[in-house]
Parts: C-alpha cells; sequence; structure tokens
C-alpha cells in the first residue's frame, strides 16, 4: 500500500476542504508535515486512521469543524469528508469516509455515516467495491495497521520491558494465529475421524487407535522436556561463562583461563564453519546427480544432431511458410490452387512432416542444455572434491583445539589454591551437568524418532484391520489425510516460527546498528522462542531494562522497520511526534537512515522536532513537504516548497 | 487474499500428468531420507533436501546400474510435476530421448514421467541398499558414491 | 531474498501434492475466516470437505495415469 493523496472537508480544525499529496517516489520516500504544536499533526494522524479503519476519534472532541458548524442552517446536513488515495499491487483506490452533522443549536449531531471504497483502472473506469471494510482489511488489516501507523510518543511502549507488545507485534503481522488455528483444527478434525473409527471399528481396531494416541502423547512429553532440558542448558552456560569470569581475573590462573577461552572461542568458530561446509556440501550432493546421465546424455545428443543433419530440425520448410502458402490458395511461383489439387496434397503432406516451430526450438533449446550440463556438473564434482576435503581438514583442527583445553583444564585443576579449586571445581560440574543434559536431550529424539516409527507400525496394522472393513476404508483414508496434513503444517508452523524468529533478529540488530550511535555498547539483539527481544550490552548482560526512552524509541524504530521490510506487508509508515525523545547525533543518525529502510514513510512533526539536526539528515528524501498554519481558529496546509 | 501462486497447485489432476508417483510401498524411504519431509532433520541423516531432490537421485542410480522397474500395486503421488524446474525437466527428457530414441517423445510428458518414475523405481531400492549398508551417515555415504563414480 | 510471506507459501511448495492441496486449501479458508467473518462457523465442515474431496479421488483415482 503507497498512499497517493489525502483530502479533507471541514475535519477538525481543517476548514472547508484541504489536500496534500503524499510522495511515492523510490529515492523521495518522505512527506514531512510540520507545525507548532495544536496546529493539527495529530488531527491529520487521526485523519488517516479514521478514514481507512473508523478508528481515532474516540477522544478528541468533535470531529466537525467549529468554523464550518457556525455558518451552517439550523438543521442543515452537513458532511465530514476524509479521502485517501492509495496504489496496492498496480491497482489504484480511493477510500472515503463520510460521516453527516445536523446542526441543531450550538451543537453538531450525527446523521449518517458512509465508508466507499473505489477501485480505478488504468483508463479511469471506477468500480465500487462490495465489502470496502474487509478488502482494506484484506489489503492492510487493522491490527497490522497499529504497528505501521503509530505515536512516536507511545513508540516507546512497544520496547518498554514487562509487556508482551513485541510478542503480539510479531503475531499479528506474521498472521501467526492462522497458522496456530489450522494445526489445531486440523488436529481436531483428525481426532474426529478416529472416534468415528473406533466407534465403528473393531476390538482390536479401537486397541490399536489406543496405543497409537499414547505414544503421541509420549511424543508430546519428551518434546516437553526437551524444552526444559534447553532452559536449563542455557542457565548452566550462564553459570559457566560467570566462573569463566572469575578464573581469568584470577592472578594463579588468569593466564591459563584465557588461553582455555580462546581455545573454546576457536573451537565454537570452527564448528560453525564446518557446519556451513557441510551445509555447503549437502546442496552440492543435491545438484550433481546427472553424473550417472552422461552417457544418456551423449546418445540424446547423437539423435538430436542425427535430426538435424538430415534437415528435420530445424525443419527444411517451415511450418508457418507452408500453412500461409495453403491458406492464400497460391503456390510461390503465382500458380492458384484449390483443396481439390495435387499440389494442395502434396503441401498438406509435407506439412505433416515439419515439426511445430515450439517444438523445434525445445529440441534445439535442450541440446544447448544438455551440452552445459555436462560442464556445470564437471565443476560442481570439483567444487564437492575441495569443500570435503576442507571438511575433514576443519574436523582435525576442532579435534586438536578439544586436546588443548583438556590440558589447559587439568593444569588448571591441579593448581593448589583452595579459591580456584572451588571455582574450577563448580565450573566442572556446571559443564558436566550441560553434558548430561546434552546427552539427555539426544536420547530423548532418539525416542522420539522410535516412537514415530511405532506409531509408523500402527498405522500399517490399523490399516490392514480397517481393511478388513470396507466401509472404513473411505474413513481410514480420511483420517490419514488429515493426520498427514496436521502433521505437515505443525512442521511448517515449527521451521516458519524458527525461520520469523531469526530474521526478525537479525533485521533488527542491522537496523539497530544503523540507527543507533554507541553501537559499541550493544553486542547483540536476540529474540527468544517466545519472541522475547532482549538486548545484549558488550559485557554479555541483558539491558532492555536499562535502555534509556531514547534508545528504547531507536529500538522500537529498528523492530517497526525490520517489521516493514520482512513481513511482506508493503505497509507505509506513519508516525506522529516520532523524535521526541532524540536529539543531536542521535537524531541525525535516525533521520538519516530511517528513510531508506521503509518503503513509504509520513511524519508529522513540531517545530522542534524539525530541527537542524533531523532536517539536515531527511530534507535530501523528503519529496513533499506541508506546514500546517493556524490563524482565527483553523488550519491550512500549505505546500512549502524547498530552498 | 489467496495468492495466485497457491491457486495455482490446486489444479485438476489430469489422468495423473500433474504428478511423479512412486510404489506405496517405497514412499517412505523416499521420504525418510528428505529434509523437508522429515522431522528433527539433520543434513547428515536426511542428505535429500527435498522429495523431487531424492526422485532425482533415486532415477540416476536406477539408470547408473541399468535397468527400469514399472511400479506395482498401489503408486502415491511423491511429487508435482510443476515443482522441478526447467533444467530438471530437460534432464528427464533427454534420458526418455536416449532411452526411446524417438524425437517426438519429447511431446509426450506422460512417457516422460513413466520412464523416470520406473528408473526412480529401481533407483531408490539401490539406494536404500547403499544407505543402510555399514555404519556412517547417508550424507557421507552418499559422497563416497559420488567419488566412486567419479573414478570409474 | 524471500519475504516471510513467500517464504510460508514457498514451505506449503515443498509438500507432497495431495497434502499441499488440503494443506494450502486449509490455510486459505483460515485467512478468508479471520479477515472476512465474525464466527468460525462452517469452517471445520468446510476444511472436512476439502479433506475428503482428496482423499476419495486419491481412493478411487490415485494410481491412474
Amino acid at each position: 500500500m503507497r498512499l497517493q493523496f489525502i483530502r479533507l472537508i471541514n475535519f477538525k480544525q481543517f476548514y472547508k476542504e484541504q489536500y496534500a499529496s503524499f510522495s511515492t517516489e523510490d529515492d523521495l520516500k518522505v512527506t514531512v508535515f510540520f507545525g507548532i504544536t495544536g496546529t493539527g499533526k495529530t488531527s491529520m494522524f487521526t485523519a488517516i486512521n479514521w478514514c481507512l479503519y473508523g478508528t481515532g476519534d474516540e477522544n478528541t472532541g468533535e470531529l466537525f469543524n467549529k468554523q464550518a458548524l457556525d455558518e451552517a442552517i439550523e438543521g442543515q446536513k452537513c458532511p465530514v469528508v476524509v479521502s485517501i488515495g492509495f496504489r496496492h499491487k498496480s491497482i489504484e483506490y480511493i477510500a472515503e469516509r463520510v460521516r453527516y452533522f445536523e446542526k441543531q443549536g450550538q451543537e453538531a449531531v450525527v446523521k449518517g455515516n458512509e465508508f466507499t471504497l473505489t477501485q480505478i483502472d488504468s483508463l479511469g473506469q471506477t468500480k465500487l467495491i462490495g465489502n470496502p471494510s474487509g478488502k482494506l482489511d484484506s489489503i492492510l488489516p487493522a491490527n497490522v495497521r497499529e504497528y505501521f501507523f503509530f505515536n512516536g510518543e507511545k513508540m516507546e511502549d512497544l520496547t518498554k520491558p514487562g509487556n508482551r507488545k513485541i510478542e503480539d507485534a510479531i503475531k499479528n503481522i506474521m498472521r501467526l494465529p492462522t497458522i496456530d488455528r489450522a494445526q489445531k483444527h486440523l488436529q481436531d478434525i483428525t481426532k474426529e475421524y478416529r472416534s468415528e473409527i473406533q466407534r465403528k471399528g473393531s476390538v482390536k481396531l479401537d486397541q490399536l487407535i489406543k496405543l497409537q494416541e499414547q505414544y503421541e502423547n509420549d511424543i508430546v512429553q519428551l518434546k516437553q522436556e526437551i524444552k526444559h532440558i534447553d532452559t536449563e542448558v542455557s542457565k548452566a552456560t550462564k553459570q559457566v561463562s560467570e566462573l569463566e569470569a572469575l578464573l581469568e581475573e584470577s592472578r594463579e590462573v588468569g593466564n591459563l583461563q584465557t588461553q582455555r577461552n580462546q581455545y573454546n572461542r576457536q573451537i565454537s568458530r570452527l564448528e560453525m564453519e564446518r557446519d556451513n561446509l557441510a551445509q555447503s556440501i549437502f546442496e552440492t550432493v543435491n545438484k550433481v546427480y546427472p553424473i550417472n546421465l552422461a552417457n544418456n546424455a551423449q546418445k540424446a545428443l547423437q539423435i538430436i544432431n542425427s535430426q538435424v543433419r538430415k534437415g528435420k530440425i530445424p525443419s527444411g520448410i517451415k511450418e508457418d511458410f507452408l500453412k500461409e502458402i495453403i491458406r492464400k490458395g497460391e503456390c510461390i511461383c503465382g500458380r492458384s490452387f484449390s483443396a481439390h489439387d495435387e499440389c494442395y496434397a502434396t503441401l498438406e503432406a509435407l506439412l505433416n512432416q515439419t515439426q511445430p516451430n515450439e517444438f523445434e526450438d525445445s529440441v534445439m533449446r535442450l541440446r544447448g542444455d544438455i551440452t552445459t550440463l555436462s560442464r556445470v556438473t564437471e565443476e560442481r564434482l570439483a567444487n564437492l572434491k575441495e569443500k570435503t576435503k576442507n571438511y575433514q581438514i576443519k574436523a582435525e583442527d576442532i579435534e586438536d583445539c578439544r586436546r588443548r583445553v583438556d590440558d589447559l583444564s587439568r593444569r588448571i585443576g591441579d593448581v593448589e589454591e583452595v579459591n580456584i579449586e572451588n571455582l574450577e571445581s563448580r565450573r566442572e560440574q556446571f559443564a558436566r551437568s550441560i553434558k548430561f543434559s546434552l546427552q539427555k536431550r539426544g536420547q530423548n529424539e532418539q525416542k522420539i524418532i522410535q516412537l514415530q516409527n511405532s506409531i509408523d507400525g500402527v498405522i500399517k496394522e490399523r490399516s490392514e484391520e480397517e481393511k478388513k472393513q470396507g466401509e472404513l476404508r473411505k474413513l481410514s483414508n480420511r483420517e490419514a489425510m488429515a493426520r498427514k496434513s496436521s502433521e505437515a503444517i505443525t512442521t511448517i508452523k515449527e521451521r516458519f516460527y524458527e525461520e520469523t524468529r531469526k530474521r526478525i533478529e537479525s533485521e533488527t540488530k542491522l537496523v539497530f546498528d544503523k540507527l543507533a550511535w554507541k553501537t559499541d555498547q550493544f553486542n547483540e539483539i536476540r529474540l527468544d522462542p517466545e519472541f522475547h527481544l532482549e538486548v545484549i550490552d558488550r559485557w554479555n548482560k541483558p539491558s532492555r531494562e536499562e535502555l534509556s526512552a531514547g534508545e528504547r524509541q531507536i529500538l522500537s524504530l529498528s523492530f517497526i522497520a525490520a517489521m516493514a521490510r520482512l513481513s511482506g506487508e508493503e505497509a507505509p509508515v506513519i508516525m506522529d511526534t516520532p523524535f521526541a525523545r532524540l536529539s543531536g547525533i542521535v537524531l541525525q543518525n535516525v533521520a538519516e537512515h530511517l528513510p531508506d529502510l521503509l518503503p513509504q514513510l509520513i511524519l508529522f512533526v513540531t517545530d522542534q522536532e524539525w530541527s537542524e539536526s533531523s532536517r539536515s539528515g531527511l530534507e535530501p528524501k523528503v519529496g513533499a513537504q506541508y506546514k500546517f498554519e493556524f490563524s482565527d481558529g483553523v488550519t491550512t496546509i500549505k505546500e512549502v516548497s524547498f530552498a | 487474499m489467496v495468492s495466485p501462486q497457491l491457486r495455482r497447485y490446486l489444479l485438476p489432476k489430469e489422468k495423473g500428468l500433474d504428478r511423479l508417483f512412486v510404489e506405496d510401498r517405497v514412499s517412505e524411504v523416499f521420504r525418510n531420507l528428505t529434509h523437508t519431509s522429515t522431522k528433527n532433520a539433520s543434513i547428515l541423516t536426511q542428505p535429500f533436501k527435498e522429495s523431487k531432490d531424492a526422485f532425482l537421485w533415486a532415477v540416476s542410480l536406477g539408470v547408473k546400474y541399468g535397468t527400469r522397474k514399472p511400479l506395482e500395486n498401489k503408486r502415491e503421488g511423491l511429487l508435482r510435476w510443476d515443482y522441478l524446474s526447467n533444467d530438471e525437466k530437460q534432464c528427464l527428457g533427454m534420458l526418455a530421448l536416449a532411452e526411446t530414441g524417438d524425437i517426438n517423445v519429447l511431446k509426450d510428458e506422460g512417457s516422460i514421467q513413466e520412464i523416470a518414475e520406473e528408473y526412480a523405481n529401481q533407483g531408490i531400492r539401490i539406494l536404500k541398499q547403499k544407505i543402510d549398508d555399514g555404519a556412517g551417515d547417508p550424507l557421507w555415504k552418499l559422497v563416497n558414491l559420488i567419488r566412486e563414480q567419479e573414478i570409474t | 531474498m524471500l519475504n516471510l510471506q513467500e517464504l510460508l507459501l514457498s514451505y506449503f511448495l515443498e509438500l507432497e501434492p495431495d497434502i499441499q492441496e488440503i494443506v494450502s486449501e486449509v490455510y486459505a479458508l483460515e485467512r478468508e475466516y479471520s479477515d472476512y467473518y465474525e464466527s468460525n462457523k462452517n469452517l471445520k465442515v468446510k476444511i472436512k470437505n476439502v479433506i475428503e474431496r482428496v482423499a476419495d479421488f486419491r481412493q478411487d483415482y490415485g494410481d491412474s495415469r
């Protein structure tokens, strides 16, 4: 969605008709509205929300312009109108909301409401959309809109510790509840089919189904245990880090601990490189299946070339050419002929021998592709050989580092100093507990695989049993489909949640690094599986609680920009007083980088916010600028040209 | 509301030409070796990214060992024909052309699919054998298989 | 790079044909009901219709080409 223009008629302090167009160019994405407090910035922001979603007018006094009310005649029906033109997926629309008022004494009484959405095609023809609210909701859902149209003063609330706003934002924007509901419904339906089979089936079938459900419950339990283990491992890892930090500070073993840390970091790095290599090998292996098709490729090439040598491909006489002669009924020598003539029969026979042009083209393309295929496969094989060799080298390096770590641990353990012994022994204890927890985790994962195999076995048995009862076959098939669909969507959901988490985490960090000025203060931004956002400082400690209001505002902006880029919603970002908590170099930084991160940016700023710092950063990207001028109780929107 | 991308895949099942079949009794083998079809998948134990990769490798091995095995009994649609890339479809076309010696086979999607399915039907059995044989993760066994082929 | 909505769709495309058909339709129905309708009445019936249509077709015609 890109906003194109807004038109207001007697909306709050905007008297009569006022108009502004929004900048939509790719390199001039910003539209700025500025004015001193009370001149109408928030009213315009409200107008946008009110027009599109019918909201935002609850606590903001009368809607109908007071001057217009004063001039109206008693009993006269007057409209308040806000129209917004926008473009979405190459189609233009105009949304218009009208509220009718009737003057009764000094009051404006509401007499009706109307909301229309009109689609305009490239020829300028208009079409009224049947369900305008529904259509608009499908373009930009209301519960998504609140994250892209927002009030800057409340923006920092988004990342205030103790609330779930980030989690809710992600769930709403990515429509995660839809997947959750699909999963639940498919699970419920699977259970319903199963119950029906149990009711209609034999005793043995009933027992098999009960067994299957027991296995499924066991899997759920094991997965919960795994989650618990992960939390424990995370806590223990933290403890190990803290103890290692203390050891590093000690006089006796500080040096040894530092070395141990270095080797551990090296192991992590090497493991990551090794895993990346494994991933790369995996990708390449999937592409080299043509390795066994070389002989077939040769043979196919020979057949095509033989056809070419015989003149059959490309055909000696093009199909189109023959068709044209037949259509005209006139030979190339100029002689006419009819459908009964021998000439016609000869031409038809020739036509039957030629191949359709499209087919010829595809065969020639295949010839080219076969040649390329061999070359590409050879290159990939060479690549695979190199990567496999490097993988082995990495594995050996990791082993080497592990031996050195063991040696250092032994030397630290040998130091006869009570405090050190205590720290090291506690560290070892936690490290051991991590090992055992991971082992248990692995065992649980194995058990889950075994249970899944058992379930497959039971399903096979069930299928045999269900076949015996003819009428159950259909039901059994339906249950199988429902179950597989339920499993498929569960897998998709897990992958999608994890991928969403990873991408939002890394994109938010990327944007934060661009906008914040103390980037060396903050090491990482983490989003956990529950979508809790945490900022990790350079001492590896969570620091969201300690962020200032301004830093929280930048974090919120980073998150919003990340969501705008990743979600695929293509929504304009509209901000009312976005820079209230920012100043100086921070403001300049934000102003300079923010527009590049968003598809369209509309700002309502006070005079104070539209200062030297923000202007210098933003102005090169501003496509339209408007000033709210307030006089005699009404606001006029005045376009400002650039100096 | 629902993207054209999604709707396109809800095609009528014209004579089964929209999909590649495998025998019901080996469909599990394909799935167990495929990353996207397996829960808690690892690239070491599920060396094929998607079911089409497992299928193409099965075709490849079927061709290497020279036999086609017609599908018997119940069959199951493993993947949509349109899900293959153009290059992959070209590869199967090339195979059908070499197999039949008839250029017109390239117009006959049904025949191309049938030939590929029969090679895959044999190939998947060979693949399972190779993977089950001895210790080690399937990914490395596949890599060794490829290295062997390079040397011959 | 795919945005997250496109990524979700790509996961659907990887599924085997019959399951893909069911899961895609179910997701589309859930979207439709959440965007347009106030209640979930009839949604489960529609989902069951999709499952039954695919399962029954496969049972009757699954082997043929």
